[in-house]
């Protein structure tokens, strides 16, 4: 009985990779060679399939195992795969970038929990005690959707730093061989925010992607204070400790840091909104890290 | 003196501007980030010959293990390096919000307008004018004016800017009190047999000005596990009793798993459990206690114990977990049957009944006198933040 379902799992889960798989194609596809709006979006209706299919694995493990199915690695990924695709659905029209990287980042995530993650680490360990509190489950799920969050928004930002073309000359000098947290940034580098600057086809674009990045990582950032919070509050209640500073803890905190760093620079107006964005693509790194961990 | 003062003056100026300064804090938040990182990549608490045989590479002529011990990072997190990062970051923290987030704080509350201009037209006329000024340059909606004689204020409505200031409290709250739990509190293990009373002796760790209560003792007076099926164990309950000197009972309740005992900032929480022996009788009243030894094997927690037996021969009872059942072995490790607690044997020409076990339950004694103060911290920081993204969202 048990292989069966598993057998049946795996065929299920080969559907729900194909469709990020086909969508995420559809969407590189849709950047690059042709940008016509349709009425009927196939790659979005794959998305929507996908994110049914592993919505209804995770409430499947739920009613078989009778408890939250975030238990592991696998089933922990598989809600990560499912937030991003989530987000990816809700934003893809207003950016369409986001479609290609949402769904590629899903592809890869769905591809690497059931292909390259080895099968005895998808088999439900049962809870110890100490396992079995609210808490605890309000911390996982809440960290794995600022994680979804956060790695949207960073991506988002490593994308601006890539495509933007106002980094001069002078500024990467002054980033690459210069301390630059002591050098003043030059003040009166033209902004092109949308009010004061020629309103550009592209930098309307450009400026798009930074916001909505902007708006990831501050709702990530408020969801992974939830998340360390819920996290502390359930260590306190199960050995006395809110914090031990054991690695998990730690990147947790360097993730939390980072992103601390970069609303700072973000909110400052004076500052140009790229070294923000460098940040956030380094806090990307930093959470590939912890996911990885 | 003037000139001392003007000069110690002139010191804490510069200090504070480099306190606030977001440059220097940002600098602070990446220097904190690499500490904590390779907090995490040397492994941290391991005695000293883990280090010796794991980092004896050679660099700069001197072994690696020895850098580590001098810089101390196998205690990273511990060191005093550490902690005037943390402090540096709470006096940033503190200074940031006093100069800057305060002052800013009370003038996007009011705004004095029109403070001596006296009216040159009628007043109806002038105040029309103002309105008309002020709703042209503000969002109305967030905006009340108010004029008192020839004056008009205007009041900032939303407290938009009240979020980095409650993040920051909330953070320096946070830290302050975990510096309070790291000076006043102790942690203590204990292995405290059923129906025995123990005192707090077993600190694991305690802070330098913190006072072990020396009054207080622990009795256990029942121990349960709950099972959810044959091998899986579902909750650990221990009945326990908090006596003072005079054997008074101070606090009274059960421990488990996730569910401390609280009593005057002292918790107590249930961590593990232990079979310390079992109680045989060998009929007429003579009863013995005999110890336990724990065995490792295949994931199951096994006890055995030997207790003798006529003609000089001795038997082995082997206890799994926590059942009632035990299996008997003679000498020679031959298998012979499988007894049950509280129902007499006759096994080789003995005689006996195990009549109960006698179990020890697991806790771990903890005095946090700051636990409020971090958890109104925690709770501070997650109502700044939402504010805090509120008013970015109306911002934008």
């Amino acid at each position: 009985m048990e292989q069966y379902i598993l057998k049946l799992e795996n065929s299920i889960n080969i559907l729900a990779f194909l469709g990020a798989l086909v969508s995420s194609l559809f969407y590189w596809a849709k950047l690059t060679y042709y940008k016509q709006i349709q009425v009927f979006s196939l790659p979005k209706f794959c998305l929507i399939f996908s994110n049914c299919i592993i919505a209804g694995m995770l409430l499947e493990r739920c009613f078989r195992y009778s408890y939250f199915p975030l238990s592991n690695l696998y089933e922990s990924l598989l809600f990560l795969s499912w937030v991003l695709n989530i987000i990816t659905i809700i934003f893809v029209d207003k950016l369409s970038i986001i479609g290609a990287i949402g769904s590629s980042a899903v592809t890869l995530i769905i591809g690497y929990a059931n292909y390259i993650l080895p099968p005895s680490l998808r088999q439900t360990s049962i809870l110890a005690p100490a396992l079995r509190s609210n808490w605890l489950m309000m911390h996982v799920s809440v960290m794995i959707f600022s994680y979804g969050l956060l790695i949207m928004g960073a991506f988002l930002s490593l994308i601006y730093v890539i495509v933007n073309n106002n980094l001069s000359q002078k500024s990467l000098n002054r980033m690459f061989y210069l301390p630059s947290f002591y050098v003043d940034f030059d003040k009166n580098e033209p902004r092109n925010d949308i009010g004061t600057a020629t309103i550009n086809r592209n930098k309307l674009s450009y400026e798009t992607i930074e916001s909505l990045s902007y708006k990831f990582i501050s709702l990530g950032f408020i969801s992974l204070t939830l998340g360390i919070i819920s996290g502390s509050v359930w260590a306190n209640e199960a050995w006395g400790n809110y914090w031990s500073w054991d690695p998990k803890e730690t990147w947790a905190l360097i993730t939390w840091l980072v992103f601390a760093t970069y609303l700072h620079i973000r909110i400052n107006k004076k500052w140009n909104k790229i070294y923000a964005s460098l940040v956030a693509s380094l806090g990307l790194i930093v959470i590939c890290f912890v996911t990885w961990e | 003196m003037v000139s001392i003062t003007l000069k110690t003056n002139r010191i804490f100026r510069s200090c504070l501007n480099l306190a606030t300064n977001l440059k220097f804090s940002i600098t602070l938040f990446i220097i904190i980030c690499i500490v904590s990182a390779i907090g995490t990549i040397i492994p941290q608490d391991k005695p000293k010959e883990f280090y010796m045989n794991t980092y004896s590479l050679k660099v700069l002529g001197m072994p690696l293990w020895k850098i580590i011990q001098l810089l101390s990072l196998e205690k990273i997190f511990y060191s005093n390096f550490y902690l005037i990062l943390l402090l540096c970051l709470s006096f940033s923290l503190f200074f940031c919000s006093l100069k800057s987030q305060f002052p800013y704080l009370r003038t996007s509350r009011i705004i004095k307008l029109n403070n001596n201009n006296p009216p040159t037209s009628p007043l109806h006329e002038s105040k029309k004018i103002k309105y008309n000024n002020i709703a042209s340059k503000n969002d109305s909606s967030c905006v009340q004016l108010v004029s008192q004689g020839y004056k008009i204020y205007t009041f900032d409505k939303n407290l938009d800017k009240a979020g980095p200031l409650l993040i920051h409290l909330s953070l320096i709250l946070i830290l302050l009190g975990s510096a309070i739990h790291a000076f006043n509190d102790f942690i203590a293990q204990e292995m405290i047999p059923i129906y025995e009373v123990s005192h707090i002796q077993n600190v694991i760790s305690s802070g330098r000005i913190s006072k072990i209560p020396q009054t207080i003792s622990l009795k256990a007076s029942a121990f349960t596990v709950e099972h959810e099926n044959e091998k899986v164990v579902k909750q650990f309950i221990t009945n326990l009793a908090m006596l003072n000197s005079k054997g008074e009972v101070l606090k009274q309740g059960l421990v488990s798993v996730n569910h401390p005992l609280v009593y005057k900032q002292v918790y107590i929480f249930q961590m593990d459990w232990k079979l310390f022996g079992i109680r045989v009788n060998y009929g007429k009243n003579k009863i013995y206690e005999f110890p336990v030894q724990k065995i490792e094997a295949n994931n199951e927690q096994q006890w055995s114990c030997t207790i003798p037996a006529k003609n000089q021969s001795k038997l082995i009872l082997i206890f799994k977990n926590m059942s009632d059942e035990f299996y008997v072995y003679d000498n020679n490790q031959n298998f012979l049957k499988i007894g049950k607690i509280n129902t007499p044997q006759l096994i080789r020409n003995t005689y006996f009944t195990v009549i109960s076990k006698i179990s020890g339950t697991g806790l771990q004694i903890k005095k946090d006198s700051s636990i409020n103060i971090v958890y109104t911290g925690f709770l501070l920081l997650i109502i700044g933040l939402v504010i805090n993204h509120k008013g970015s969202k109306k911002r934008t």
